[in-house]
């Protein structure tokens, strides 16, 4: 439930057919978004949810109807005075699902995959260092996709950080200058040796990149600031640099730091003080800043 | 005056001490057994086909998809019902499953038993029914007088229609002497009992063929009685356990899954559990019936009432449930209590294809009481009068007869009441900490705020009224176990979260002087102790508890004497001994028994009452009366129409107070349900459809609308009730109601004829149809020229400064 598109990407390998629901539409009060939100294989085993319950037993039957006939079915559910015993939305809102059956041998991409356009928001980790894939894995959990950029072949192994989504044997600035990034992208440079990071850096301070951290001691930072001065980067960039990165969490071990790493990340992303909620007021749930990274992972 | 002050200190856990309830912890803790949560080995699940048409002929009924599924193991039509295919507490009008037409949107159709409640609500979804559907009859004032209206009943669409008449309100010399008349037309709406606890209950069948059912009801012989012949069993075969209840008031006094799942449990021969979700809850019981009232009143200038004329219009819905029970408590208690010599009410019940109505906390005093106390007003505005001391120029006390001919003949102690209200403090005008209307919406700074004061005042019947003998039974054991004396109290009186279960174990501590009491489970093995309704179970089954104990203990003196011991007839029980009156011990009770277990069962009666005379309404049907006073402030924004509730202030008279604690959970909660009418609660219907069967449209009050509530309890007793006690639960729901819709009116200066009052009633006055005229904001400055606008039919004022 937690990454439905994981487990559409595992069934569609597996090749077997399986049926999913699409939301279509949401009106109103109804605790959802569009896009794909619950699948059912063969077996009866179902992925994700629609509404988080109220209509999701129904929307499971469907799900096995069209898995059964093949027929794809759109069905509505919404607060109707003529069908009031039928399924529906207590909260008042209204859905629409669209519900196929997904034949992997006839389609290539799972759902969702290319199509959706709601990628997962990007991880870049320059530095496959020791707790390079802590991070790595920190950072699938939170629904990012993940890729660790090291320019050293002999560590830039995807046996060294299995949990990347993809492992690049390259120089991370000219990595940089050749790929995807956008506001919600985070980069951790993790290198702490002048040498990589200060071109790494300079690259992604200049991108779009929404946060952009680096590993080391106060004294490596210090150093690092000064030389990216020199490298004629704007005071207003360099101060966009999180670093030393993390939050103050007394980390020691790879996943701790990692922890630290990500709970500043997080922050970043929705606008969090990084402070105990016991020394803060105003509400625990904030919404969305404008442009900030949807942290969603269905 | 607290006269709870005064008494001495009581001993602790009995009659006017709190303990807590013996079911508090696991209420609290979530682990207490409510209906819902009952489950059996090889346990199947109901489910219900529900109409979702207010009217409709029945052409077919297919089960056979239904029957198809897997996992399915019965569905069920009328043609299954083995007995009698219909029921009803007082008319036997309602089927049991639809037989060829429906009369109400959700009427049931058919039941399905399946493996697991997803297959059965599957299954009842795969029943094909072919409807016919008809226009419904949804206008009770058609229903009633417009002679082209169809007939929901083959008997026509009259329930029941009471007059009362008294005097002679139709002569011209009477209407002379009063100085201002006031005719308005006021409309309630359909008020939901809103229970947390949805319908619940697990039928097992029996060996011998029977049935027993575990179910959240609230009169268990009722059940018993209406269950056994649907299922063509005789009652002994029924048996009827009750299970956890999550609330009722007045909704689980009609049957809901009771039969259904019975049947199941029959044909299947399995355990069948049904129970509803939220949505089906609110199709699985009665309503507070909606009601239409015409009122005229007349008063001299110095405020004395001379005439009261009213019609009052009940719309009961499909089936007949209590209609007529409601219909005689509105009409009876239509004059509200004040002494008013010219009296004519005409109450009427209707049949309509709306949903059904019948008991809810309040019961037909509800709805004539906001009519009333909204004219008191409107007499108080006119006649330049603060509105308190209207109604205590008018009110009723000891001695005086009310519009039926009867006399109250215990304490009616309005007027002090009133001065109790009236001693006790107004909030502050400006509380920074106070929410404004609107909460933390940030609607308003304070501008378009306005601040208004209002009273309400009610009278209720308590007990069964018009002749009915609702008796009720209790078994006391008393023995004494490992050298302690314990005694076991066993009714059948249903314990729906009033609190009853904590004054059954009061009463034996206080009559048999132990501190150990278990009260057993109600079941039907127990004699019926009536309904949990009509305020009447501290009274009626506190009543069986307090003269079982008695005769348990007249035997133990019995016991003693014939042990040789002397036994004054003042003697007490107290701590394991039998104790002289001043509470020199006599003997011990061990001893007295010997090993042996007295066990007693007693009937307890209220003095009989007499039927309401068909033509004038006249006769002795009530048990007692109880009265409750409200005082309301609230803060109005008038631009948005939104309503704050800024205090609440009640005074109530209980005769005898049996457990504080208990008593102002009742007062807090009934004033609570009275604040959902007067601004919340309503189901809406549409040509019949209900439009918002769901806690998200369907608005009951918050933490955040109940406001601090100010209480005073008064204490005079009633010399013909068990201690003294006057009921207390439904006395509160009345008058908050009219209060807070008199404050509202205060600080709008409209009108306002109808409750629940919505934002658009205040916002946009006059845009909608049956909206009131604007009035006088400040009735203590009106003058009777000024309280007669010109205004739009049905809505009329007028007054006569000639008199």
């Amino acid at each position: 439930m937690r990454d439905l598109a994981e487990t559409l990407r595992r069934w569609h390998t597996a090749g077997e057919p399986y049926a999913l629901a699409t939301v279509t539409e949401v009106t109103g009060s109804a605790p959802c978004r569009t896009g794909p939100a619950l699948a059912v294989d063969r077996a009866g085993a179902a992925a994700g949810t629609v509404s988080a319950g109220c209509v999701d037993a129904e929307v499971y039957e469907l799900c096995r109807e069209a898995l059964r006939t093949g027929r794809p079915s759109r069905r509505r559910f919404a607060p109707d005075p003529d069908e009031p015993f039928a399924p529906w939305l207590p909260c008042g809102g209204a859905i629409e699902v669209a519900i196929r059956r997904v034949d992997p041998a006839a389609d290539p991409l799972p759902p969702g995959a290319a199509r959706d356009g709601r990628e997962r928001p990007r991880l870049l980790i320059f530095g496959a260092v020791q707790f390079a894939d802590a991070l790595a894995a920190a950072g699938r959990f939170l629904g990012y996709r993940v890729t660790v950029c090291d320019a050293r072949a002999v560590f830039a192994t995807p046996e060294r950080v299995p949990d990347a989504d993809e492992v690049v044997v390259q120089w991370p600035d000219r990595y940089l200058a050749g790929t995807q990034v956008d506001g919600r992208s985070a980069i951790c440079v993790l290198t702490h040796d002048a040498k990589f990071d200060v071109p790494a850096l300079l690259a992604a301070l200049r991108s779009p990149a929404g946060d952009v951290g680096a590993l080391g001691s106060r004294r490596t930072c210090a150093d690092r600031a000064r030389r990216l001065r020199e490298a004629g980067l704007e005071p207003e960039r360099i101060a966009r640099l999180r670093a030393p990165i993390g939050l103050d969490l007394g980390a020691s071990t790879p996943e701790q730091v990692a922890l630290s790493i990500c709970a500043e990340i997080v922050a970043v992303a929705r606008g969090g003080s990084g402070r105990p909620l016991r020394d803060v007021d105003g509400p625990l749930h904030r919404r969305q800043p404008s442009g900030a990274q949807e942290m969603s992972c269905r | 005056m607290d006269a709870g002050s005064r008494t001495p200190q009581p001993r602790p856990g009995t009659i006017g001490d709190s303990p807590p309830r013996p079911d508090a912890t696991a209420k609290v803790l979530g682990t207490f057994p409510y209906a819902s949560d009952l489950t059996a080995e090889g346990m199947l699940c109901g489910a219900t086909l529900r109409s979702p048409h207010p009217r409709a002929l029945i052409k077919r009924v297919d089960v056979a998809p239904a029957l198809a599924l897997p996992g399915v193991r019965a569905v069920l039509t009328h043609q299954d019902v083995p007995g009698r295919k219909h029921y009803g507490l007082i008319v036997r009008d309602c089927p049991v499953l639809a037989v060829d037409q429906v009369r109400y949107q959700g009427e049931p159709v058919a039941v399905v038993a399946a493996d697991d409640a997803g297959t059965a609500r599957r299954a009842a979804g795969a029943i094909v029914v072919e409807y016919e559907v008809l226009p419904p009859v949804t206008d009770p004032r058609g229903a009633l007088f417009d002679p082209d209206s169809p007939r929901v009943h083959p008997g026509g669409n009259l329930v029941r229609h009471q007059p009362i008449r008294r005097g002679r309100p139709d002569d011209p010399a009477v209407r002379a002497q009063a100085a201002v008349h006031i005719t308005r037309e006021y409309q309630v709406g359909m008020q939901d009992q809103a229970f947390l606890g949805p319908e619940a209950g697990l039928a097992y069948p029996l060996p011998d063929g029977g049935v027993h059912l575990h179910v959240a009801t609230q009169w268990l012989h009722a059940d018993r009685e209406q269950v056994a012949p649907c299922l063509g069993l005789p009652e002994e075969k029924v048996h009827v356990t009750l299970a956890g209840v999550g609330g009722a008031f007045g909704g689980r006094e009609d049957l809901s899954v009771q039969i259904h799942a019975a049947m199941l449990a029959l044909r299947t021969g399995r355990p069948v559990r049904m129970v509803y979700d939220r949505r089906e809850s609110f199709f699985g019981h009665v309503h507070r019936h909606p009601a239409v009232l015409r009122y005229t009143h007349g008063a001299r200038g110095d405020g004395r009432l001379v005439y009261v004329i009213a019609e009052i219009l009940l719309d009961g819905g499909a089936y007949a449930s209590t209609t007529e029970a409601v219909v005689g408590n509105a009409s009876s208690l239509g004059a509200g209590p004040y002494e008013v010599e010219h009296v004519a009410i005409d109450a009427y019940g209707a049949y309509t294809n709306n949903p059904p109505c019948g008991a809810m906390r309040g019961f037909g005093a509800v709805q004539a009481c906001f009519a009333y106390e909204a004219q008191m007003d409107a007499l108080a505005a006119a006649l330049g009068i603060h509105p308190l001391d209207l109604r205590a120029r008018n009110a009723v006390k000891q001695g005086s007869t009310i519009a039926t001919g009867q006399v109250i003949d215990s304490p009616a102690p309005l007027a002090a009441m009133f001065g109790e209200l009236r001693a006790m403090p107004l909030p502050p005008e400006h509380d920074p900490a106070a929410l404004p209307p609107g909460g933390y919406g940030n609607t308003t700074h304070g501008e378009g705020v306005r601040r208004g004061v209002g009273y309400g005042v009610g009278i209720k019947n308590i007990c069964y009224s018009e002749g009915f003998d609702d008796y009720s039974t209790a078994r006391v054991r008393l023995a004494v176990e490992h050298g302690e004396p314990v005694a076991a109290v066993r009714t059948a009186a249903a314990e729906v979260g009033q609190g009853l279960v904590t004054v059954q174990g009061q009463i034996a501590r206080t009559e048999l002087g132990v501190e150990q009491v278990s009260v057993e489970p109600a079941d039907t093995r127990a004699g019926s102790s009536g309904s949990s309704s009509a305020s009447r179970q501290s009274y009626m089954t506190g009543g069986a508890v307090k003269a079982a104990c008695e005769a348990v203990r007249d035997q133990v003196f019995e016991l003693a004497r014939e042990r040789g011991i002397a036994v004054p007839r003042d003697a007490a029980l107290l701590g394991g001994k039998l104790v002289s009156a001043r509470g020199e011990p006599l003997a011990d009770l061990a001893a007295v028994l010997g090993g042996r277990v007295v066990e007693q069962t007693r009937e307890y009666r209220h003095r009989p009452t007499g039927p309401l005379d068909r033509l004038t309404g006249q006769g002795g049907s009530h048990v007692q009366f109880a009265f409750a006073v409200h005082r309301a402030v609230v803060d109005v924004d008038v631009e948005l129409g939104l309503i704050k509730v800024v205090r609440l202030d009640v005074v109530q008279d209980v005769g005898r107070i049996l457990n504080r604690l208990a008593l102002e959970g009742q007062i807090q909660g009934g004033t609570a349900q009275g604040l959902g009418l007067a601004v919340l609660e309503e189901i809406v219907t549409d040509g019949g459809k209900v439009r918002n069967p769901s806690f998200t449209d369907y608005l009951i009050p918050t933490i955040l609308d109940m406001p601090p509530l100010g209480m005073r309890i008064l204490q005079h007793p009633d010399p013909a009730s068990p201690y003294g006690l006057r009921g207390a639960g439904e006395p509160p729901t009345l008058s908050s109601t009219p209060a807070i819709a008199a404050a509202v009116r205060a600080a709008t200066g409209l009108a306002l004829t109808r409750v629940p009052i919505r934002p658009e009633h205040i916002a946009l006055p006059g845009e909608r149809p049956g909206n009131p005229p604007p009035e006088s904001a400040s009735p203590q400055s009106a003058s009777p020229e000024n309280a007669a606008p010109p205004g739009p039919a049905p809505l009329s004022q007028e007054a006569n400064t000639d008199a």
